[in-house]
């Protein structure tokens, strides 16, 4: 068919918008998990929401950028060890945190989030790799463990052990440094030397005595465990536990984190069946007491290991800053500056003595909430600035000097809004978010097809492309953006099926306008599009930067609203270039579209108006017909 | 029959710039009963800005909100409010308590009111907000509020003039007072959601602006070159033409904020899609209103301030007082229905009070050369074309 020259080629763009639908639900149906559903949110779903704000503790004022992410972090980091399932933890504007949990938790579970996240610089009186007492001798870790910590492992930590005496020793003057060492079990090689390790200790720390409403918790945990507790106060050393010990200790194992952390320390340590899946779970702040030795876990060579530790003589308020570096001899390092040099003097000088002992007693453990995130051993009595070596990569470096720069200045956390949506009023909720868009599509496509007759039928066609359109986005947004539809995302949906519908009233009241000047309907769509094209424009630029406004700046669910509202607004414009136009402008070449009863666009005219365009009308079609 | 009629061809000529003193004295009234409203009685704060529990329950049959209310208080919390929301199987009772102190409180009035309700625990939905949340979230949908300003602001400034950016947000703020004011007239509970609904709201408030402006700026295009029509007449007749497609628009959006608002408040009683709908659906309304009966007469105040625009009036007036006697036809150019009949609705304030005599003259770019006359009215727009229009054309309403 010879469309005649100046006519749209309205063919070309609606194989544009197949290819775009195409390309949409091909990504839909044969990428990802090839589900096609949106992701829901949890208010249409059945789940819980909390918003934590994350202020400076002491000081209250907002955190920076780094320091909420770091904020997140530790907020993840406790809801994965509490257990809870699918946990997602964002954050929100300048203090807030998310944490949406979907499954069953109570306000009690994630009320224990909120305890403020410290820093601490502990000794390190024993470590032992975390066997959970599965196995009776020490399990093989990832680095070869009959190396021993003399030998380097394979990987690039051994490199470090080597330089590690010469690095002190140009670090000199006021720098000394610190090693972290990631050979594996290294207080396994010396037993005996940990276990003499701890007395001593214990006895030099004035460790404060615990409070009183532990000690009722720690009887009744003790009661709960029987026989298995005088076992475990026989044990010395996590390292000397007889095999045929464990059955006798395995009811540790069934203790919940909580029951754990009312533990004696000595014992915490010294059963291999705690494991550190229970201490990490242990309440955020339960090990924060400077006062107190505590055990934790970190990784030693990749390894779960379990630390003893002394009371913590440094916070992380006296650490200055922290920044990181590439050395060319040493790779990546971390710099530590304190704000008291003489605290930090005072630890090093404990924890080096007189620099005889092994490596791997004389750590000194920093402690981020419940974990261990670094142990360095240390090389020196150190009275200025420490450095933080040992193979580490880019980002290692990048995520300690942040722990330790968090330590500056640590958060407090306030919960601030607690949300828990039953699935069965989820499903209801999502029910009646589509019932409402259900009622709101109705009326619209009522009062189009009264209002626009034939061109209403356009404006139903035009909405189905845009659902569609809108659909794919939403499952794509939500599988690759995480995006989640939530209620206020509906309802932001059934606004925008206003929006979409005006462009089109914009379209079809000017082509009234035109054919109201005389104008055949064929003539009039392309003047009309000429001038609507330019309104619906700018009237889609003020709703969508309403839109991006509100979702960058506001909090809180009615983001979700912002952000369909947005979507919607884009995808209009897709709709009404490639869809509406060309289809009113095919639409308008048809004979029994132009008459009046159907389109609702003849009865514009005067009756003499009428007769006249009517005819022109006719010639106007004879015409394209020779042509 | 007849309006309904006109109104679907876009041949109205409601004169809402020449009455604009009207709007301006309905609308000054209104404001300040919402000023009184919003200083002495303020509004009525959801949870959200006081901070507290909420503990909702589905009704069960044979349990009554005074059954789930006393299960509450026994427990030795104080209820701020116990109210019934909702319709059919969405029912459900929904008790608000003051902030808890210990999560483990939380936890037990949570059991007695599932105890109380006959169901399991997992059944009662809680929400619990600290006093900061509301406000932590108002602070920032006022800065929000600022940065749309600036940004639709600048655009409108970039996109067509600085005086429609005036009036478009001068129609805004009235669109927020007058919302504000009746929610606070009227009672409706404030919450985070009704803040940020607001904010949706200038978006469809500036919208509606933005396409009366558009044609307004169509119709004025080579204005003061040629002396046929005044910037309020021009101005008046793209209101009328985009009548329709305002209230349209207004229709097709509010149209599904209707059915919103049905099913948030009419059956689901309490939440984010009531809160949402309500002010959507007054805020609509008033921006309905404002781009109609304000925008465009402020804009046109705005305009006539500028001497260009006051001196082509008169000049226009001049000539149109000369062009009566000469009445014959030169000017029948074709022209639009919509703008011949703009040509007598039009018939502005300020003509009336200063008219200007004719200019012999009536050439494009004469001056009237202040030759006054009085009395002469204008009666222009009744050229000889009346092909296109209707029979009722001249008549007013």
């Amino acid at each position: 068919m010879a469309a005649p020259s100046g006519q749209l080629k309205a063919s070309r763009y609606f194989i544009a918008l197949a290819l775009i639908l195409v390309a949409l639900y091909a990504l839909v149906f044969f990428t990802g998990d090839k589900k096609a559903h949106p992701k829901l949110g949890l208010d249409l779903q059945g789940g819980t929401t909390m918003t934590l704000s994350a202020t400076t503790l002491g000081k209250g004022q907002a955190p920076d950028k780094d320091r909420l992410e770091r904020a997140r972090q530790i907020i993840a980091n406790r809801v994965d060890t509490s257990g809870v399932s699918e946990p997602e933890v964002i954050t929100e504007g300048n203090k807030n945190i998310v944490v949406n949990v979907a499954g069953k938790t109570s306000e009690a579970d994630l009320s224990k989030l909120v305890a403020p996240a410290e820093l601490r610089f502990r000794k390190v009186v024993g470590s032992t790799p975390d066997t959970g007492g599965v196995q009776p001798s020490p399990p093989a870790s990832p680095a070869p463990s009959a190396s021993g910590s003399a030998a380097p492992a394979p990987s690039a930590s051994g490199a470090t052990a080597t330089p590690s005496a010469a690095a002190s020793g140009t670090g000199g003057g006021t720098g000394t440094a610190l090693n972290e060492t990631p050979s594996p079990a290294a207080a396994s090689a010396t037993p005996s030397a940990g276990a003499s390790a701890a007395p001593s200790a214990s006895a030099s720390a004035s460790a404060a005595p615990i409070s009183e409403s532990l000690e009722k918790r720690r009887e009744a945990v003790i009661a709960k465990l029987g026989p298995a507790y005088q076992v475990a106060q026989s044990i010395q050393s996590p390292d000397q536990v007889a095999p045929q010990l464990l059955p006798a200790l395995k009811p540790f194992s069934t203790l919940s984190p909580d029951e754990v952390a009312a533990l004696p320390v000595d014992i915490q340590y010294n059963v291999p069946t705690i494991t550190c899946a229970q201490l990490n779970a242990r309440q955020p702040g339960s090990i924060s007491d400077p006062k107190q030795q505590v055990v934790s876990c970190g990784s030693e060579g990749g390894a779960p290991t379990k630390y003893k530790l002394d009371v913590a003589k440094v916070l992380g308020e006296d650490v200055k800053d922290a920044n990181f570096t590439n050395s060319p001899t040493q790779g990546w390092i971390v710099n530590l500056s304190f704000k008291n040099p003489d605290k930090w003097a005072n630890l090093s000088r404990e924890v080096y003595g007189n620099g005889t002992a092994d490596k791997s007693q004389r750590q000194v453990a920093i402690v981020l909430d419940n974990q261990v995130v670094s142990a360095p051993s240390i090389e020196g009595v150190m009275t200025g600035d420490a450095t933080i070596y040992g193979s580490f990569t880019q980002e290692q470096v990048v995520t300690l000097s942040q722990q330790l720069k968090y330590g500056a200045l640590p958060l407090a956390f306030k919960m601030q809004s607690f949300d828990h949506v039953s699935p069965t009023l989820g499903t209801q909720q999502m029910k009646m978010g589509l019932l409402a868009g259900a009622i709101g599509l109705a009326l619209v496509v009522l009062y189009c097809l009264l209002y626009y007759r034939a061109l209403g039928l356009a404006v139903i066609a035009s909405l189905v492309v845009s659902g569609a359109l809108v659909y794919a986005s939403l499952v794509l947004l939500g599988r690759h953006l995480g995006y989640t539809l939530s209620l206020a995302g509906i309802a932001g949906f059934i606004v925008a099926i206003g929006i979409t519908a005006d462009s089109f009233v914009v379209f079809f009241e000017r082509l009234k306008d035109e054919v109201k000047d005389g104008r055949s309907v064929r003539s009039a769509v392309p003047r009309s599009w000429v001038r609507a094209r330019r309104t619906i424009l700018s009237a889609d630029t003020v709703s969508f930067l309403a839109a991006a406004v509100l979702y960058f700046l506001a909090i809180g669910a009615v983001k979700g609203f912002a952000f369909t509202l947005g979507l919607s607004t884009l995808l209009d414009v897709i709709v009404v270039f490639l869809f509406t136009h060309p289809l009113v402008a095919v639409l308008s070449r048809l004979n029994a579209f132009t008459s009046p009863r159907i389109s609702g666009l003849g009865n514009l005219r005067s009756d003499r108006a009428l007769t006249t365009v009517k005819t022109t009308n006719r010639f106007g079609a004879a015409r394209t017909k020779e042509s | 029959m007849n309006t309904l009629r006109r109104l679907y061809r876009g041949e109205t000529n409601i004169d809402f710039i020449g009455h604009r003193k009207r709007w301006y004295i309905a609308s000054a009234i209104i404001v300040l009963v919402c000023l009184a409203s919003l200083i002495f009685r303020g509004f009525n704060f959801g949870i959200e800005f006081a901070g507290g529990s909420q503990f909702q329950v589905p009704a069960q049959p044979g349990v009554s909100l005074q059954d789930v209310r006393a299960a509450v208080e026994n427990q030795g919390v104080t209820v701020v409010s116990a109210q019934t929301a909702g319709s059919g199987s969405a029912q459900k009772y929904v008790i608000r308590t003051p902030e808890f102190k210990d999560s483990g409180k939380q936890a037990a009035v949570k059991d007695a009111v599932a105890k109380a309700d006959h169901v399991s625990a997992d059944k009662v939905d809680t929400s619990e907000v600290s006093s900061s949340w509301g406000s932590a979230v108002t602070d920032k949908a006022l800065l929000a509020l600022v940065v749309f300003l600036v940004v639709v602001g600048a655009y409108i400034w970039i996109r067509f003039e600085q005086k429609m950016a005036i009036a478009g947000l001068a129609a805004l703020a009235h669109d927020l007072l007058l919302t504000a004011g009746i929610y606070s007239v009227v009672g409706f509970e404030v919450t985070p959601g009704t803040v940020v609904g607001l904010l949706t709201i200038l978006g469809f408030s500036l919208y509606d602006s933005v396409v009366v402006f558009d044609k307004v700026d169509e119709n004025a295009r080579g204005l003061l070159g040629s002396s046929r029509y005044t910037y309020a007449e021009v101005a008046n007749q793209a209101v009328n033409q985009t009548l329709m497609r305002s209230i349209n628009t207004s229709l097709i959006g509010l149209l599904p904020v209707a059915g919103l608002l049905f099913v948030g408040a009419g059956m689901l009683g309490v939440g984010t899609l009531k809160d949402l709908a309500l002010v959507l659906f007054v805020g609509m309304l008033t921006g309905a209103y404002s781009s109609l009966f304000l925008a465009t007469p402020w804009l046109v105040d705005l305009k006539l301030l500028d001497k260009r625009y006051k001196l082509h009036t008169q000049r226009v007036l001049a000539r149109r007082a000369a062009g009566k006697s000469a009445e014959g036809g030169t000017e029948a150019k074709a022209g639009r229905a919509g703008s011949a009949n703009a040509g007598e609705s039009g018939a502005d304030a300020e003509t009336r009070v200063d008219p200007v005599a004719a200019s012999t003259a009536p050439r494009v770019g004469a001056k009237p050369a202040g030759a006054r006359a009085a009395g002469a009215k204008p009666a222009g727009g009744k050229q000889g074309q009346s092909r296109k229009r209707s029979g009722g054309g001249g008549k007013r309403r």
